[in-house]
């Protein structure tokens, strides 16, 4: 097993490496100038009198930044460019510098010519790291324009909430569906399985803001039943110096229940008909048969035979479960004011903090590539042949 | 099934018996809107942030809310001034110490000042505050006495010490570095090139640990921060054995509740069902609608008073009097045209639809509820006709029929056509820019509208890269000083004056304002001053802004006022 | 098969399904209103007699009108109502989703007493044709009315992404799976010429023509659609191109050495690395870095939810190049592309439509809910996601989580009803 596991590793490596230049693109081409932004917001009160002193406060951000170096390894550009117009960081002077060069250039402005700057570029820094800068493989994100503050200190406590948030509702849509999928399979057509069908096809079609909103509607409000707390996820003032982990738990439960059902709903029609089908597969089969000759009870060879056997669909849906889970998330989180990831990133894009925004997409792409990972491990663990075919 | 049914009675068990856990009792719970971007004692800038150290911090002077006047604070009274209003002479209380029992002393006075002169330190944008204060000279025998020395009278020489805490020298500088320099030295940029230590010392002052960590926090005040879980709530808990004790009968020192909360919470809609759950004890952000709603609900009024209260802060739409004329057209160059935007405001709709009727028209740059306010100014009222009159008086028309007016300006076709800048993420703005584009639109005026986030609606006004603006300023009690929003120079340094508006003879009166020490003299110089503005119409003046109060009725000793934030939480006292 | 043939199998296949039929139905009826919506929904008049000429103001492209030398302005939006017609009929909805009106404003339920101010300062009870069935938000603007105009953008947001998607799916996989990693064969130089193809056309599209790229992004729109279309076809011609050249050169130098283009492997990957990316995080962050509109947030789902139409086409294809009928048509010697587009995708279609309604249902839920977080998404134009929206500011208005709700619900419901029904007609 452990080749197979090592070379589904080295393939995963390509993958990662994709999904770091993904959102450095993405970063790198975000509107409008970070720098800027830093700058001018503690000037409010005007004190940086000249453009001068303006300009000095940019150029110390850019190099803290990184963003006077070139973007990439390499950069295509036209022949007429020269290689260091990456250096004008003002828009208007570049504007200034292009036009230049697009007149006096001539010929030259057809041909393309590729630069090489080698390892001194912001990809790389970003990346493995490099001034003023550890780089994220070694968990370092850079800093958050708005907050000012380094953008994994930001996030760090609410990529817990969100991974619990998303574990928990994962084993709870297990712990539901795959019961109601096995009574499905077992009588297809009784009233109960026609039934449930029915109303778990309707709540996967219910979009998950109208069913937060219509919970916190019904069941947070004094005016009709207030049963759960409406916001947050602790009780004010958080938890008391001294509690325990399980006091601190039991304490955010009333907080968790509408949250919870809103991520887990929608996923219940798909593990349980999933189920279904793949353990009305397995009792088609000759050993549950033979089982059911044997006279062993139909409980015991579904829960313990059947449903070993058909773990594998469910695996794969495990990890496409998660991303949509983490996707969710922004919709769930502020609906229901959770501090998590997907709060965060709706913060971060209304105040254009874009070095948030893509740290939390390359973490979580990177956790959901393992995730892929483990259920590829899973998957492989379980069935043996999986090992020699792929 | 009946496996699972056991997990799920335990589970609804726990939410019975948890969800009613409310909090302690004398326990303050407060509706926060936003959170502060820091806690830095001198570098931090934001509002929420003013808030949390009226408790938690003590300056020199302090606002009487009662009053609207000073009131000495740590000073033992109002400083005593000097023929040429430059030198003020202060003594501190006797008897004030730090958390560490140490007395507060004239010099922890000097480190501050020290410390927010100090070109090093990052609160680039308060320094302009400080830059009037020339030197502080210590009473060589008795080190509680000193005397300030200013560079120019001015109407707040007195006054800016309310906003800025006093930071305890021996807890933020352990080397004593900046005593060895003087104010001069740290203010002189070849100077400080090569000083190693004052960079290091800054580099310390400056770092994050200071601004975020509950540990690095220290105040004179009655509270302290106990626990800030970002994002979700900030706790200040009252001191122990604190002196402030034994000076009950100022508001600053009274710390009634034993734990104030700060809970934090953006959704208005979950707000109010916080607080109609009881979970939040005083609430001032709630929406206008909202109020009205709950104002309506007699179970609600049982348990909370509602009351509405004047601010000094008004709303404003700004427009570009000197734009480009590349990326923003020379759209509101002429007065005609400005008046004919303010006519076009729909004033009535948006009071009732957005404010519930609550809120009074603003004509000037100043808010009604101030002395100097000058109410011969008449508001102005909605009227397309005239509107559409001054337009066209202004050269704008209609001429090739596709609905837009426009306009020859500087031989090129312009069309009547603009962007409106807000900030996001707020409902009210934008529910209000669309209104003013909707009534535009009456009179063929096409608007688009532009939601920008802070630092980019920011940026925009101060570059001047704006048409027009949609913003609120915040004022306060203290004498206005118009140099900030309006004087020339503010415009041409990239300062609050975004619009452009100035003239050599504003300018003037502006600086004889500032300089004026003579209450009613000052007062007639400023209804001047609003008249000139009035005049020139640089903003639509929109409304005052009213506080709504919510506070949970078993709090008491509940008093209201204009200054903000509105509510003194220090001084509500839990019924008995 | 032809229309009319077509048209008819399709009519069987709905008389045997009554569920199917239904949700057709329904799906129609969508259509039409998101259509018809100028004239179900306006606060212009449909006709009216003004001083004794008739105006039909709805149906007009102009903006004004004059009347006995008196200018009459076709965008006076709530004025309509208190003009002083002679006769007038409005469409049965007689507001605008922009129309602000302010006399029952703000959020009145459908319940409320509304009312309504006439010319002279008189205020009356709202005459029925006037009412707000479905209430009204903030700002005073008809519910009903801005649920009949986003059935237009929920529609339409799903049904172009998923036009892209679906093209952009089936061709990739049908490549894919039918040349896999052993069937395409190529030459070095071919390679070399493949790969100077692709720099040349970077170079010309995204470096020589970045100012009117970058301009046309800026502007949107279908300038924008246009440019990208520019693109894939500067792409796909210059490959050909040189692909041929490169094809050529290898024949002129006889060179024996070639070897298979691993298609499928490429494709997979690239499926594998859009697949670990959380879609809505990266929809709402490509959105919220360019101006929004909803052409770009159609181009941006197409581009981004192709890869699992693209799985299932692979999937297909592989299966379908082991059956006779493929094998059959691959010895009398059929050109690969002819196997692929005439014989093979007929036979998949059904189950590949099945998965793009499937994805039309999930376009539908990120248009709805990027408007609901109000990122990413013009604020002007009002959708159901935007009502949804204001209700999170105040619960106690029901009818704005309600009904859009409900209507979101709806569509995506016989989105996945139409899905399911198909795929178990087989």
């Amino acid at each position: 097993m452990w080749p197979y596991v090592l070379k589904r590793i080295l393939w995963f490596i390509p993958t990662l490496f994709a999904v770091t230049l993904i959102g450095f693109i993405l970063l790198a081409n975000a509107p409008g100038d970070g720098v800027n932004s830093l700058v001018m917001s503690s000037n409010s009160g005007g004190s940086l009198k000249t453009t001068q002193d303006i300009e000095q406060q940019k150029t110390y951000w850019r190099k803290q930044l990184g963003l006077d170096l070139p973007l990439f390894y390499f950069s295509i550009c036209k022949l007429s460019e020269p290689d260091t117009l990456y250096k004008i960081n003002d828009d208007v002077e570049l504007e200034k510098a292009k036009k230049h060069i697009k007149t006096t250039g001539g010929y030259k402005n057809y041909l393309p010519k590729i630069v090489w700057y080698g390892s001194s570029n912001q990809y790389h820094r970003w990346l493995f790291g490099g001034y003023n800068s550890k780089g994220i493989i070694r968990g370092d994100f850079g800093l958050s324009i708005s907050k000012k503050e380094p953008v994994i200190a930001i996030i760090k406590d609410k990529l817990i909430w969100s991974l619990f948030f998303s574990i928990l509702s994962i084993i709870l849509a297990y712990a539901i569906s795959v019961p109601i999928g096995i009574k499905i399979a077992r009588q297809p057509e009784s009233k109960f399985s026609k039934g449930s069908q029915f109303i778990l096809f309707l709540m996967y079609s219910m979009p998950s803001f109208f069913v937060g909103v219509l919970l916190l509607m019904l069941f947070a409000n004094p005016d009709v039943l207030s049963i759960f707390p409406p916001s947050g996820i602790k009780p004010i003032g958080g938890y008391d110096d001294d509690t325990s982990l399980l006091e601190k738990f039991i304490d955010s439960v009333p907080y968790m229940i509408l949250p919870l059902i809103c991520y887990t709903y929608s996923s219940l029609a798909f593990i349980s008909k999933l189920t279904a089908t793949s353990i009305q597969e397995q009792l088609q089969l000759d050993y549950i048969k033979t089982a059911k000759a044997k006279g062993l009870n139909e409980k015991t060879i579904i829960w313990k035979h059947a449903l070993k056997n058909s773990a594998l669909p469910l695996i794969t849906v495990f990890s496409s479960v998660f991303p949509s889970i983490v996707g969710g998330s922004v919709i769930i989180e502020s609906i229901f004011t959770i501090p998590g990831m997907g709060l965060e990133t709706v913060r971060a894009i209304i105040a254009q903090d874009y070095p948030v925004v893509i740290a939390i997409i390359t973490l979580s792409s990177i956790l959901t590539i393992f995730s892929y990972l483990l259920a590829d491990i899973l998957y492989a663990w379980i069935d043996p042949r999986i090992r020699i075919t792929k | 099934m009946k496996s699972l049914l056991y997990p799920l009675l335990f589970i609804l068990s726990i939410t019975f018996t948890s969800s009613c856990k409310k909090t302690q009792s004398n326990t303050l719970v407060v509706h926060l809107l936003s959170e502060p971007d820091d806690m830095h004692p001198t570098n931090g800038a934001s509002a929420v942030r003013a808030e949390i150290n009226l408790y938690t911090n003590l300056s020199l002077l302090r606002v009487n809310y009662k009053t609207g006047e000073l009131l000495p604070c740590l000073a033992k009274s109002l400083p005593t001034v000097s023929e040429d209003g430059l030198n003020y002479s202060y003594e501190l209380k006797d008897n004030i110490t730090w958390d560490d029992n140490s007395p507060i002393t004239a010099n922890d006075i000097v480190f501050t000042t020290k410390a927010s002169k100090c070109l090093y330190t990052n609160n680039i944008g308060l320094k302009p505050y400080w830059e009037n204060i020339d030197d502080i000279i210590v009473d060589s025998k008795n080190n509680k006495k000193f005397t300030i020395k200013m560079k120019r009278p001015y109407i707040l020489n007195t006054w800016f010490w309310t906003d800025f805490p006093i930071v305890q020298a021996a807890f933020y500088d352990k080397q004593n570095v900046l005593a060895k320099y003087s104010n001069a030295q740290l203010t002189d940029s070849t100077f400080l090139k090569s000083k190693q230590d004052i960079k290091q010392w800054a580099d310390e002052f400056n770092s994050p640990k200071y601004s975020t960590d509950t540990q690095f926090m220290s105040g004179a005040g009655p509270y302290k921060i106990t626990k800030w879980d970002k994002g979700v709530s900030i706790t200040l808990e009252k001191k122990k054995n604190h002196w402030s004790e034994n000076c009950q009968e100022n508001w600053y020192c009274q710390a009634n509740p034993d734990k104030i909360i700060l809970k934090l919470n953006n959704n208005n809609a979950s707000a109010l069902l916080e607080l109609k759950n009881g979970l939040i004890d005083v609430s001032t952000m709630i929406d206008y609608s909202s109020f009205t709603e709950l104002s309506k609900d007699e179970a609600f009024k049982k348990d909370f008073t509602l009351k509405l209260a004047d601010t000094y802060n008004y709303t404003y739409v700004a427009m570009n009097m000197k734009p480009d004329g590349k990326k923003h057209k020379k759209l509101f160059t002429d007065v005609n045209v400005r008046r004919a935007m303010a006519l076009l405001t729909p004033y009535n709709q948006i009071n009732k639809t957005l404010y519930e009727n609550n809120n009074k028209q603003v004509v000037g740059p100043i808010s009604p509820n101030k002395i100097d306010f000058n109410a011969d100014l008449k508001p102005l009222e909605y009227n397309v006709e005239q509107a559409k009159e001054l337009l066209k008086q202004a050269g704008w028309a209609d001429t090739d029929n596709d609905q837009v007016l426009d306009k020859i300006i500087d031989g090129e076709k312009v069309k009547f056509e603009f962007n409106i800048n807000f900030m996001a993420g707020s409902k009210v703005w934008e529910d209000l820019a669309k209104q003013l584009a909707e009534s535009f639109g009456k009179a063929n005026i096409y608007v688009m509208l532009n939601p920008l986030d802070y630092n980019g609606f920011f940026g925009s006004v101060t570059g001047h890269s704006f048409d027009m603006s949609i913003s609120a300023w915040q004022s306060s009690a203290p004498p206005e000083d118009f140099s900030q929003l309006w004087s020339s120079a503010s415009w041409a340094n990239n300062g609050l004056n975004f619009t452009g508006f100035g003239t050599p003879q504003s300018d003037a009166l502006i600086d004889s304002i500032n300089t004026c020490m003579d209450e009613p003299k000052r007062i007639a110089l400023s209804k001047r001053f609003q008249k000139l503005v009035y005049d020139e119409q640089p903003y639509i003046f929109m409304f005052t802004q009213t506080r709504r109060v919510i506070v949970n009725k078993k709090w008491d000793n509940l008093e209201i006022y204009t200054e903000y934030p509105g509510v003194l939480l220090n001084t509500l006292k839990l019924k008995d | 098969m032809n229309v009319k043939q077509s048209y008819s199998s399709f009519k069987n296949i709905l008389s045997k399904n009554r569920v199917l039929k239904r949700c057709v139905y329904v799906f129609i009826l969508f259509v039409f209103i998101s259509i018809l919506a100028p004239f179900i929904a306006n606060d212009k008049p449909l006709v009216c007699k003004y001083k004794g000429q008739w105006l039909f103001p709805a149906f007009s492209l102009k903006h004004q009108a004059i009347v006995n030398n008196e200018i009459i302005n076709y965008n006076m939006a709530k004025d309509w109502k208190t003009l002083e017609t002679d006769f007038a009929i409005f469409p049965p909805c007689a507001y605008s989703p922009n129309t602000i009106d302010a006399d029952n404003a703000p959020r009145k339920s459908p319940f409320d007493e509304q009312i309504m101010t006439l010319k002279n300062g008189q205020i009356i009870s709202i005459p029925l044709k006037y009412r707000h069935w479905l209430g009204t938000t903030q700002n005073g603007n008809d519910v009903l009315s801005c649920i009949i105009h986003g059935t237009k953008t929920s529609l339409s947001v799903g049904i172009f992404s998923m036009l892209i998607a679906g093209l952009l799916g089936i061709l990739l996989g049908a490549c894919a799976g039918y040349f896999q990693n052993n069937t395409l064969k190529i030459g070095y130089i071919q390679v070399l010429f493949l790969l100077l193809s692709i720099f040349i056309s970077y170079f010309f599209c995204f470096i020589i023509r970045a100012d009117k790229l970058s301009e046309a992004f800026k502007e949107g729109g279908l300038g924008m659609f246009f440019q990208i279309l520019l693109i894939i076809y500067i792409f796909i011609q210059n490959t050909f191109i040189l692909l041929r050249l490169g094809k050529w050169i290898d024949e002129k130098l006889k060179t024996d050495n070639r070897f298979y283009l691993p298609i499928d492997v490429i494709i997979s990957r690239i499926i594998e690395i859009l697949n670990s990316i959380p879609s809505l995080l990266l929809i709402i962050a490509l959105s919220a870095i360019s101006k929004p509109s909803y052409s770009l947030l159609i181009m941006i789902i197409g581009f981004l939810s192709w890869t699992s139409i693209a799985r299932l086409t692979r999937a297909e294809y592989l299966k379908a190049k082991q059956l006779d009928y493929v094998t059959s048509c691959r010895a009398i010697g059929m050109s690969n592309y002819r196997i692929i587009a005439k014989h093979i995708l007929p036979n998949v279609f059904p189950l590949l439509l099945v998965q793009i309604i499937f994805g039309l249902a999930g376009a539908v839920l990120i248009e709805a809910s990027l408007s609901f977080i109000g990122v990413g998404v013009p604020l002007n134009i009002i959708t159901w996601g935007s009502l949804l929206n204001e209700a999170r500011e105040h619960f106690s208005a029901w009818w704005l989580v309600v009904f859009p709700g409900l209507c979101v619900f709806t569509l995506i419901f016989i989105y996945n009803k139409i899905a399911t029904e198909i795929s178990k007609l087989k």
